[in-house]
């Protein structure tokens, strides 16, 4: 039960991390396109600088694609 | 007046005691006392951390525990004596130290009931070197007088006072209890009585007054209560903090020499415990040998002859290796080591004539000559250029460590056989605690609180494992500079740094309580454990050394010290390792030496091309350590042309060195990308492309470069290693300063420096590298040139590992390999290869288990195979087989090949087992005389024959007692038009999308019907096809259309969509087919790219552009983009979905097998498939 327990709280907290990777991402996606958006940095928790520019790579790719398949992002990510 | 604090329990009481030796010390410093003791409840766990604690502290330390004591006899079991008295122990020299540890293992191996514990006899011949107080309100004396039985209770005084003389005294105690006052009068008048001093104590639980209701918490959390219970286990007041001297005074004024009496104990208690470090126990040495030097040096060159048969011809190498064996000789015998290697060749040596497979070697020790040439480990350290000075650094003494693998099956007898050698007394296990970390105790306490599970779950969510805090950091200009560094997290840093945490605490006071109980029980012990593989061996019996109690699971001994104090208190730690792998390659060569007898695994060649080929294929499923998918993708960029090259992948294939493999493989395809930091470095790193693989070339070069010894060099890489960021400046002046006393440039050589660090950092032992290389290149070697018994082995190996042994599975069977169901006649115990087919193994069957299976071969193998199912059961013992056993046997196909159906036979089972019975009897009681024709007219039984079951029916039996289905699947029939229709992968959760159109098809095991809130009807339908299984929802409206035709058993298509909630997918039908050949497929309307972020190649974008605009078509094109390979591997977790891309339709394609094929080969895709 504890391991399950234990499992159970590794993947919340990923899931929280995933959750302010995703904003992130977002936000350096509206950036990319000259949108004018709050920074969502300061209230991040679980973000650290390795993230954050994985973040940013993250998103650079999916501009990238974007701009040359003149692609949309769908939802459900 | 001065006082001190005797009776203290901290948290090795567990679950008990709210208070780390650390705190206590740290309180008792700060309120002035010059001393302190530790009586845990019987044991003396933290002894020597509380002893430690007390030297750091400049406090003495009182070493004592309070025991559990049944005065008739430790060993009653009883309802009567079930509930010990207390008694409080303290050491007052050595002597008394060790009687208190022998007491305690007394306790724990002879008198544990409930409790550990002694009795009278065994404390008059321990008293020795001991003071004794008659304890809390718990104590004999105190409880008695409780009762009203004075003289009992006088006589008991007179006992002690007889056995201890002056070093017993009468404990009073004063926590506001009502016993206590009562009992507090009778005390006093009892030591005036009989001239028994008095000495004043409080029954410490936790450090202060304000910690009573964490600790109410903890007694909750040991006992499983919640605080709102009105019957919850708590103390009866909040007295039984530390209190201070004047708190002391106050309440035993009226005794002022009960208060100065704990001076006078803490003087008396004053001494160094001798701790004698690591004694070995005495070695046999032939009698042809003086000692055990001797000893070992003849066997290390017997075995130098033996393991270099160029020996002696070739002088250059005889000479390294003669330089090399004496060098190490020398350092081994100077430190006083060889008792350590024989004790360690000598259970090796058992276990590999007694048929244990054990590992090549493991961690440093295979950069030892010695102990490759005394058969310790079978890896070549000279062929492999591995250190010795990695295993033992001569100007450092510490205790080698050779860590050894033993096949899991063979490492018990190995214990055994180290425990009957050295004897039951003088091996243990060791001791291990695991302590209230920051999740776990928000987590504990928060159920003690009454918090429901999900707020519960949030908090803690919220709690990371690591945190990042800003550290100083010296540059090499001498300045410093705040860098973030990631530290475990703890509560307090949590709460520092997490926003979210600080607006939980502030939501009131149950959660104030809640955060503040768990920062003061944070870091406390919570339970307790035996240490995996670690065994101790000692000079003399283990109870000379270390207090001792009884691991439950093993029934073995074990130390009530953890693994840090027990090589000081004496003894020596070993490591016996269990390794699936080994037995895995044991099994498989016994099943190849049955067609080849000289087939050695050991004799196999470690760059066999044949097998390099296969791992630069990527084809590794199964090789033992390069299994992942990511390992098998870096593979085939590598492409392995030597063993050394997955040495290398096997060490950088990991967290942190993972970023050199770039660089790694791009050095190997083109040497232009290779740079060495340093021309003099050129050779050392040519093998590994320049890049400082392990930690054996960081060392080197830190000898080329700097000039350091390889003892320095060893320090250097300890302290890169182990990330000691406080000792690296000194250390990179040490490394500048050699290098420019060898004549290099300051600037160069504290660039190299720089270039070193990185690697320093995350540098793999080579030695232990090489060492499970070796056992991977055999798993590959096996793979490539006998698979089946390769799979077969397995197959064996992970069957009690369903999600393993089905993904096993089906990579052998898309290798068109046939796995057959067992035989009765062809069957071994495990699974086996016959006609170049795979044989279920007997013991694999449900409920048959290895003695049935072992007894049905026994009689195969010694009067031959069996003739009918008649012969089986008249030839088998019924006792050993039972109806289940039998059943199992039948529907697992076990009897297919004796002429009768499943059906037949079960149906005349019952029958059938009365004739055997009968035939047996009659064969016993004509004394065996019928033998022959006779006999087989007599144990033919007539069968009533049956109709085999239909398909699905007999393929779910097989399956309930083989585990999975295996002479077909209820799908075959229909196998052609589900790969037709079904395009949704059940095994791989990550590719299912919301909102997309999907079919299922597959047999029906469940139906079920459900009725909701609003009184509509629906059903969930749980369908299995090859690749596992789905629950299907059918909303009202369908289910109302499709109801009466949904049967379990029925093979049905379903077509339908999934949609998320909370984060799971569910997938519901909107339509149901009957009879799935009449469905259409399923039209292809998108091309999903899976590409992985960081994997991609340069110009990414554009080069799938090319390919993609060169194919047009109708299908359009999806981007599912990962950030990292292993983002895409955690298939079970949601969250970790890609991004999903729609591209314009001028980009839809032509889905052909050419197009995805040539998608595929792009660097960072991982996948291509239409949906």
């Amino acid at each position: 039960m504890e391991d399950k327990l234990e499992y159970l709280d590794e993947i919340l907290e990923e899931a929280y991390r995933q959750a302010e990777f995703d904003d992130l991402c977002d936000y350096f996606i509206a950036v990319r396109n000259g949108q004018q958006v709050d920074d969502p940095r300061p209230k991040m928790s679980f973000i650290t600088k390795e993230l954050e520019e994985e973040a940013k790579a993250y998103a650079a790719c999916l501009c990238d694609v974007m701009e040359e398949f003149e692609g949309t992002l769908e939802k459900g990510r | 007046m001065g006082f001190v604090h005797l009776h203290n329990h901290t948290d090795y009481s567990l679950l008990d005691g709210a208070g780390s030796a650390a705190k206590y010390v740290k309180k008792a410093k700060d309120l002035g006392m010059t001393a302190m003791g530790i009586t845990d409840h019987g044991n003396m766990f933290g002894v020597l951390e509380f002893y430690f604690a007390c030297k750091k502290e400049g406090i003495q330390p009182v070493i004592g525990c309070e025991f559990y004591i049944c005065p008739e006899g430790r060993t009653l079991r009883d309802e009567e004596h079930k509930k010990p008295y207390h008694l409080v122990l303290l050491a007052i020299n050595n002597k008394g130290y060790h009687n208190l540890m022998e007491l305690n293992s007394i306790a724990w191996i002879e008198g544990f009931y409930n409790k550990p514990r002694i009795d009278r006899q065994c404390l008059e011949e321990h008293s020795e070197g001991l003071i004794c107080l008659s304890a809390c309100l718990a104590g004999e004396v105190p409880q008695q007088l409780l009762v009203g039985n004075t003289e009992k209770a006088y006589k008991t005084a007179m006992w002690y006072k007889e056995v201890f003389g002056d070093r017993y005294y009468i404990e009073i105690q004063n926590h506001f209890i009502e016993e206590e006052i009562t009992v507090l009068p009778l005390l006093k008048k009892l030591s005036k009585d009989l001239d028994i001093p008095l000495v004043a104590t409080n029954d410490i639980h936790y450090p202060s007054k304000d910690d009573a209701k964490a600790h109410e918490i903890l007694l909750c959390i040991g006992t499983n209560g919640k605080l709102e219970e009105e019957n919850h286990f708590r103390f009866p007041t909040e007295e039984f903090y530390m209190k201070t001297p004047q708190e002391m005074e106050q309440l035993f004024s009226d005794v002022p020499d009960a208060l100065s009496n704990t001076e006078v104990i803490a003087r008396r208690c004053e001494f160094e415990i001798e701790f004698p470090n690591g004694l070995l126990p005495d070695i046999d040495v032939p009698s042809e040998y003086d000692c055990a030097a001797s000893y070992i040096t003849d066997l290390a060159k017997t075995g130098l002859r033996r393991r270099y048969p160029d020996y002696g011809t070739d002088e250059e190498k005889t000479k390294i290796l003669d330089e090399r064996l004496e060098m190490e000789l020398g350092v081994i015998i100077r430190m006083g080591f060889e008792g350590y290697f024989l004790i360690v060749r000598d259970y090796i040596h058992w276990a590999k004539t007694h048929g244990v497979p054990v590992g090549p070697g493991r961690g440093s020790g295979a950069g030892s000559l010695v102990a490759y040439c005394i058969d310790i480990t079978d890896v070549d350290p000279i062929k492999y250029d591995l250190l010795f000075e990695r295993f033992l650094n001569p100007e450092r003494v510490s205790l080698p460590d050779f860590d050894i693998d033993f096949s899991d099956e063979g490492r018990e007898e190995v214990i055994d056989y180290v425990t009957r050698k050295y004897g039951y007394f003088r091996v243990g296990r060791i001791a291990t605690f695991n302590t209230l970390k920051a999740k776990q105790v928000v987590n504990d306490v928060a159920r003690v609180l009454g918090f429901d599970f999900q707020t519960s779950r949030k908090i803690t969510a919220l709690i990371p494992d690591t945190i990042s805090i800003m550290k100083k950091k010296e540059l090499e200009d001498g300045t410093f500079e705040e860098v973030p560094d990631d530290v475990p997290v703890t509560l307090s840093l949590a709460l520092e740094k997490i926003t979210q945490l600080q607006e939980f605490r502030a939501m009131g006071e149950r959660y104030e309580l809640l955060f503040d109980s768990a920062l003061r029980l944070e870091g406390l012990c919570r339970n307790m454990g035996t240490h995996a593989c670690g065994i101790v061996i000692g000079k003399t019996e283990l109870k000379d050394y270390v207090p001792l109690y009884i691991d439950r699971e093993t029934k073995s001994i074990a130390t009530q010290y953890d693994k840090n104090y027990i090589e000081q208190c004496g003894l020596v730690k070993m490591d016996f390792l269990g390794l699936k792998t080994l037995s895995l390659l044991e099994n498989c060569q016994n099943m190849i030496r049955r067609k080849d007898p000289d087939f050695d695994l050991e004799k196999i060649d470690m760059e066999d091309s044949e097998t390099l080929a296969m791992m630069a294929r990527g084809d590794s499923t199964m090789v033992f350590q390069f299994e992942s998918k990511g390992m098998q993708e870096n593979l085939r960029k590598l492409c392995p042309t030597q063993f050394e090259e997955l040495n290398a992948m096997c060490s950088l294939y990991r967290p942190g060195p993972m970023d050199f493999i770039p660089q790694y493989i791009a050095s190997k395809h083109d040497a232009s990308n290779i740079k060495y930091p340093d021309k003099d470095l050129e050779e050392l790193l040519k093998p590994t492309y320049g890049v400082m693989v392990y930690q054996e070339e960081v060392m080197r070069a830190s000898q080329i470069i700097a000039g350091f010894t390889l003892g320095q060099a060893d320090e250097l890489r300890k302290i890169m290693g182990k990330k000691q960021v406080k000792k690296i400046p000194a250390l990179r002046r040490r490394f500048i300063d050699g290098a420019v006393a060898m004549g290099r440039d300051r600037d160069h050589a504290a660039e190299i420096f720089r270039i070193m660090e990185p690697f320093g950092k995350y540098g793999f032992n080579k030695s232990h590298s090489v060492c499970y290389t070796v056992l991977s290149f055999r798993t590959a070697y096996l793979k490539c040139h006998y698979p089946l018994e390769f799979y077969a082995a397995n197959l064996t190996n992970e069957i009690g590992n369903t999600k393993k042994f089905r993904e096993y599975l089906d990579y052998i069977r898309s290798h068109k390999i046939d796995i057959l169901h067992p035989d009765i006649n062809s069957s071994s115990r495990y699974f086996d290869v016959s006609d170049g087919k795979i044989l279920f193994g007997l013991a694999g069957i449900s409920g048959l288990g290895e003695k049935t299976a072992e007894s049905i071969l026994k009689e195969r193998s010694e009067n031959g195979r069996y003739q009918s199912f008649n012969d089986f059961l008249v030839r088998c013992d019924d006792k050993v087989l039972n109806i289940t056993a039998l059943t199992n046997l039948i529907l697992g196909g076990a009897f297919d090949s004796l002429g009768y159906n499943r059906h037949t036979l079960l149906a005349n089972l019952g029958d059938a087992l009365k004739h055997a019975k009968s035939v047996r009897m009659d064969r016993e009681s004509s004394q065996g005389f019928l033998f022959g024709g006779e006999m087989e007219a007599i144990t033919q039984y007539r069968m009533h024959e049956y109709p085999e079951y239909p398909l699905t029916e007999k393929l779910d039996k097989e399956r309930e007692v083989l585990g999975f289905y295996v002479s077909g699947h209820p799908l075959d029939a229909q196998r052609q038009d589900w790969k037709r229709l079904v395009r949704l992968d059940l095994s791989k959760p990550d590719r299912i999308f919301a909102g997309v159109s999907y079919t299922a098809v597959g047999i029906v095991k469940s139906v079920r019907a459900i009725q909701t809130r609003t009184g509509k009807r629906m059903g969930v339908v749980s369908v299995e096809d090859y690749n596992g299984n789905i629950d299907i929802t059918l909303f009202s409206e369908a289910w109302a259309k499709y109801e009466a035709g949904i049967a379990p058993g029925r093979i049905m298509g379903f077509r339908g969509s999934f949609r998320e909630n909370n984060g799971a997918m569910s997938f519901s039908a909107s339509t149901v087919y009957g009879d799935i050949s009449q469905m259409k497929e399923t039209k292809v309307s998108n091309m999903v790219i899976e590409v992985i972020r960081d994997e991609i190649c340069q110009n990414f974008v554009r080069k799938t552009k090319r390919i993609i605009v060169s194919n047009p078509g109708s299908v359009s094109i999806k981007f599912a983009v990962y950030g990292t390979r292993e983002q895409m591997e955690m298939e079970e977790q949601v969250h970790h979905r890609p991004t999903l891309i729609s591209t314009a339709r001028r980009f839809n394609v032509d889905a052909s097998e050419d197009l995805i094929g040539k998608l595929k080969e792009l660097d960072g895709v991982a996948d291509v498939y239409l949906e």
